[in-house]
This record gives structure tokens, sequence and C-alpha cells, in this order.
């Protein structure tokens, strides 16, 4: 409990942090306020609606009044309005949140899914022409890169069969399931592919060194099956790394994959976000930093609350400390 | 103390424990190589034996001899890859050697089980307790979930735990190293094994667990009529709690008899060997630890002739050419394989030329006193239970 505590004060220390860097980034752009006021008001503004466009950013008040401003913007969800086309910010990250999280759990799930037993029965058969088979299939998928894949799976499932549509289009999970499902498959998959290679190379190399161990001879002198020796005794104790990587991850996915989202034309942070750095939209893109910084921050939080659950030495060492 | 026999097979297996009067256990000629890129492990080089139901049987021998991969290659548990098995192994009059993995696994934790050296790390640590010992129990017996438990409490009681209530829903990292081996051997008898190995299983432990340990196995074999194989480097362990011993050098059987038998009158020079290396109480403190001299041999390239020969105060030419067969003893049980047996002329006459020799050398040693331990020796075993 004073573990998770401290963990949680930890984890609000570092959103302040971040979430104050962003705020105060306007004041550091180059070419200064100007540039901003020029964006907002096109060439030419008179000194009423410059002041105004200051005002509304908060630039004319000290660094920690502005800051709060933009927290209590941030959580009543006023974000403003993009500088050039006017449109609501937050309507643009309300679209984008789901379309990136969405990408995110798919692809850790078919990644996950794959990883998991291959990764067990390939270390359980080490060297065997499966373990072999499997290896050397996995380190080729690390190799490929996202824009290596994704015109491959295109050609293939949309163009010459049309089982997928191109480019996908987002549907809402229980609007169309059906259509939500193929707009999400052939993106899902593009990043669930290195995915799932990092995911199983960790996962293999952890489960042969826990095979090693005595305990899993006194589970086989038991007569426990192999499947079950897999599952109940050799899979827990390896899942540090696979944990660890899995969550690093969660937030690389969410604003890191702009290269498969713009491919499929799928407007998730990454892409939003990448687009308002070239379109000069300063406000879209401090949105978008900070709300992909607490997506990871949160996942992180998580992630270490199941180290407890995986191992409960952990749960004893931290509820002493 | 709780007498009853637990779920030690029920009334029906103990009726045809009875009942049944052949050998529970009979290996012949049992031959375990592993193939390296060394070459071939000769790890157990012919071995055979017969163990009775209820008789506890020691195996003896250094790191290296081939102890353990005699218990585990007779249970099967060594992994086929690059392993080379022959031989039999009758167990309850069924041969096991070539038996699919399905059909051992269906006796490995019912009818044969094994406890392991080191109980730090036998025991799966993000498993608790209660349902470690559980699994065998629904797994062999087919208990749910809750009569698992239940048994798995009472064979807490049983190998004298306390407060085994507590213990169900703790993990091994929880209880002290002498309750992990008890909860090892809970385990094990679980199902009422009619087999036990137990495999080093006071090594890892301290001198006063140690004797506990020794003590509770002795008498879960008696409560059960199960039958044990102790393997251990101690002949001390196995001085009190076994009926026959036998003693393994290289992967081979040098001497087997019953313990009283064995102790009265050995005649491997290495069993002597061996007994001379365990420190002796009333020894004045400091008192040089006696070891065997040189390594166990490469198994790979075994030395020509009796295999102890290169390490043997008492080799003679012979010995090197020509290894020895095992010969009966004036004992009928008593089997050992060696030239110039203790007791033979030549022997005592290397005997006494021995001790003239240390004689000397103590004579000398005495004047400048420095009692230290020799570094490069391989030092054989130092409990201090003997």
């Amino acid at each position: 409990m004073r573990y998770l505590l401290r963990r949680l004060a930890q984890t609000i220390f570092v959103v302040v942090v971040v979430t104050f860097l962003t705020s105060v980034a306007l004041r550091f752009i180059p070419g200064g306020n100007e540039v901003i006021i020029a964006l907002k008001t096109g060439p030419g503004a008179n000194p009423e609606q410059a002041e105004a466009v200051i005002h509304e950013l908060g630039l004319d008040r000290s660094v920690i009044a502005q800051y709060v401003m933009w927290v209590g913007d941030f959580v009543s969800g006023d974000w403003g309005q993009t500088f050039q086309t006017n449109q609501s910010i937050a309507t643009e990250f309300k679209r984008a949140l789901p379309v990136s999280a969405y990408l995110m759990v798919y692809s850790q799930v078919i990644a996950l899914v794959l990883a998991v037993p291959v990764a067990l029965l390939s270390a359980y058969r080490q060297n065997s022409r499966f373990d072999r088979l499997a290896s050397t299939a996995t380190f080729g998928m690390l190799s490929l890169p996202n824009f290596i894949v994704a015109p491959i799976l295109v050609l293939l499932f949309s163009v010459q069969r049309h089982w997928f549509p191109f480019p996908s289009i987002y549907h809402g999970l229980w609007d169309s399931p059906l259509d939500h499902i193929k707009a999400f498959a052939l993106p899902s998959i593009t990043i669930a592919i290195p995915l799932y290679a990092g995911y199983m190379r960790v996962l293999r190399a952890d489960v042969i060194g826990t095979l090693q161990s005595d305990f899993i001879t006194t589970a086989r002198a038991k007569g426990v099956s192999t499947g079950a020796l897999l599952l109940k005794h050799a899979l827990r104790p390896s899942l540090f790394s696979l944990v660890t990587s899995a969550a690093v991850q969660i937030g690389a996915l969410m604003g890191g994959v702009v290269i498969v989202e713009s491919y499929f034309s799928m407007n998730g942070m990454g892409r939003v976000t990448v687009e308002g750095i070239f379109k000069k939209e300063y406000t879209t893109v401090q949105y978008g930093v900070a709300l992909i910084a607490l997506v990871y921050l949160a996942v992180n939080l998580l992630v270490d609350l199941t180290y407890a659950w995986i191992d409960p030495r952990v749960r004893r060492a931290r509820a002493m400390g | 103390m709780t007498g009853r026999p637990l779920l030690a097979g029920g009334p029906t297996q103990a009726a045809t424990r009875q009942l049944d009067g052949g050998p529970l256990l009979e290996v012949t000629d049992l031959v375990t190589h592993f193939r390296t890129p060394r070459g071939l492990v000769r790890s157990v080089d012919g071995v055979s034996f017969t163990l009775d139901r209820g008789k506890a049987l020691g195996i003896v021998g250094e790191s290296g001899s081939g102890k353990t991969v005699l218990s585990r290659s007779i249970m099967g548990l060594l992994p086929k890859l690059n392993t080379e098995r022959s031989g039999s192994v009758l167990f309850e009059g069924r041969e096991i050697v070539d038996l699919p993995l399905k059909e051992r696994r269906r006796i490995w934790g019912a009818e044969m089980s094994m406890i392991f050296q080191d109980p730090m790390t036998s025991l799966n640590p993000v498993m608790r307790i209660g349902k470690q010992i559980g699994e065998s129990l629904r797994l062999h017996l087919g208990l749910s979930r809750r009569a698992a438990r239940e048994t798995a409490l009472r064979l807490l009681q049983d190998v004298r735990i306390p407060e085994p209530h507590k213990r169900l829903d703790q993990y091994a990292f929880e209880l002290s190293g002498g309750m992990r081996q008890r909860v090892m051997i809970a385990l094990a008898m679980a199902c009422g094994p009619t087999l036990l190995f137990a495999d080093e299983p006071t090594t890892a432990l301290d001198v006063t667990v140690q004797a506990q340990i020794l003590e509770l196995i002795g008498l879960q074999r008696t409560e059960r009529n199960m039958s044990v194989i102790l393997v251990t480097h101690d002949l001390g362990v196995v001085a009190g709690h076994t009926d026959e011993i036998m003693v393994m050098y290289a992967g081979r059987l040098v001497e087997k008899a019953p313990t009283k038998v064995l102790f009265a009158n050995m005649k491997m020079p290495y069993t002597e060997a061996l007994l001379h290396s365990i420190p002796k109480i009333d020894d004045p403190s400091h008192t040089r630890l006696n070891v065997i001299p040189g390594r166990p041999p490469d198994l790979v390239n075994p030395p020509a002739g009796c295999s102890f020969s290169p390490r043997c105060s008492f080799a003679q030419d012979r010995c090197r050419q020509e290894a020895p067969p095992l010969i009966t003893a004036e004992h009928p049980e008593h089997v050992y394989a060696c030239w110039y047996p203790v007791g033979s002329p030549h022997h005592r006459a290397r005997s006494a030329e021995l001790a003239a020799a240390a004689e000397g050398l103590v004579a000398r040693w005495r004047e400048p006193a420095r009692p230290t331990c020799a570094p490069t020796a391989t030092r054989f075993c130092v409990s201090k239970t003997w």
C-alpha cells in the first residue's frame, strides 16, 4: 500500500513536470508571440486582435499563472481551436484517441496471442525443427520495417483479394463491428508483426532459463503434463521481461506509429500530433504530447502493479518497504 | 503424531502391497550415457540391484559418481535428447524403461516420487504451497479443489510443519529451508507413492535440521510401508537410516551390503576412504580432514582396469589393467569389486606401510604446528552428524 502511494506520488510528479514543460513551451517558439499571432489571425493583425490572442493563450501572465490556466483548460476539455482552420482541437483528439487505442490494443493482442504459445513451444523444444523455423521467421519479421509490411499486406489482401478496404475508414466498434474489424485488421497486423517478433524472442529466452530451474524438475516429477508444465509453472516466472517490453510498447504505440497511421489514412494520435508540428499548430502539439505522456505514465503505473501479481516476492518486498 | 496411513493408497493398494511377493524394484544392467561434444559420458555404466518393499537403500558416492543420474534414470526423468539408456527397470514387476512419456507421468508423483537437494529452488516461487501440494492430488487422484486443499493440510500436519493452516497460502520464500524441505516431502508423499527417491535431501540444510528431515523420511517410510532410495555423498547420513548401502564410483556399483554388514566389514578401499573422510566428533579441533586424493575420473575416458585405481593407495598393476568383477563376500548379500579388498594380506601389509609413513609425517608436521587444510585436495564429505 505504501509502495502504491509512493508510486502514485512519483507519477503525479512526472505528470506535473511534463505538462508544465509543454504548457510553457509556447514561450520558446522560434519567432515568439508574433508568429503565433500571425498564425492565428493571418498577416496584418490589429493590436486588439493580437492582444486577444496573447491573452487567450495566457502569454501575458506569469509562467505559473499560464500553467494553471492551461491545466484548467486541459482538464475541462476547453482546448480551443486550431490556428489556421479554426477547428475544435478537442474534437480532433476525441476522434484520434480511440483510433490509436484500438490500434494499440489490437496489435498488442495479436502480438501477444501469437508470441506466448510460439515462445513456450520454442523454448520447450529448444533447437528442434519447430524452434529453428520459428526463430528464423521471427528474426525475419523483426527486420521488416512497417513501410514494407504495410504495402505488401495491402497488395495481397486489399488489391488482389478485396478482403479489407484500403485506405481504412474508421468505424466505431459498436456502430458496425464488421467494418470496424475490417478497417483495423491490416494496420493492426502491420504493427503486430515486429511486436510479435520482439515478444517472442524475449519470452523464449526467459522460458528457456526458467525451464532449467529445479522447480520445473519438481513439477515434472509430479507427473504434470507438458501443457500444464509450461502454462502453470514456467510461464509466470518468465513474464518479467515480456511485461516490461509490452509496457514500453504501449506508450510507443500511442504516439509512435505515424507511418502506419499515415499509410492507412487513419487519424491517430501520432498522425494528428505530427501534422500539428508540420503545420505549426502549436496548441495541438501541446495537447497531443500531454495526452500521450499521460497514457504512457498510467500504463507504466499499471505495469508496476503487474510485477507484484507475477511475483509474490515483489509484493512482500514492497509491503515491507 | 498421526498414525493413520493418510492417503497411502487406501485399503486396496495396501492389500496388493502385502500380497505381491516380488521385489518392488529390480534394476538390471542399467546404462545411462550422455552424448556430449566431448564424447560419450558414461554416467551410469551397468548397474544392477533389487529393492524390497518398505526397505531403504542408500546410494553413496562422490559428486560425479553417477548416483543422481542413476536415480533419475530409474525414474525415467532424464530428457531423451542426447541420452542413451539401456537395461531393465522392473517396478512392481512392470518394465518401465521404454514406457512412453504419458505412461511414465502416470507413475511420477503417484507411485514414485522424488525429493531434491535444494529446497530453496525446488519449489515453485510463484505458486502457493497448498496449490503445489494439491496439484498432484488433483492430477493423480482426481480430487476436487477443496478436497485437495484439505488433504494438503493433513500432509503438512504429517510432516510436522508448525501452523500448517497458515502455510497453505504462503509462498516458498516465506518458509525456512527446513520447512521447505518438509513441504517437498509432503509434496512427494501426497499420492502415497511406493517408492521415494531422496536425492541429497539434507545437503543444503544445516546440521540440526538434517537430522530432523532424515528422521521424518524414516518415519513416513514405516508409516506408509514405502521404499526409500536415499542418495547422498555422506556415509554418515545413510548409516542410521538405511537397510542397505550401495557405493558407487564412476558410474558403477563398487560395493553393496546390508548397512550393518558394510560398516562392520567394508571391503572396498574406496568405501573405507569415504568413511575416513568424515571428521570424528572426538577428534581434537583443527585435525586435518582426511581426503581422498585426486578427483573422480573423467567419465568420457575412464581409466583402464579398476576406475578407482589411480586414487587408490592400495592399487597394484593388476588393478590398473583388469577391472575387478563384483565378488560376493562372506555375507551372501555383500558384494564388492576389488582385487585387494580391506583385510586381504596385501591390503594389510600396505596399510602398515602407510601408517608408518604417516607417523613420520605427523612427527615432522607437529614442529611448526600449522594445522590448515590442504587447499588443492578434493575435499570429500564434511558432515558432523556422524
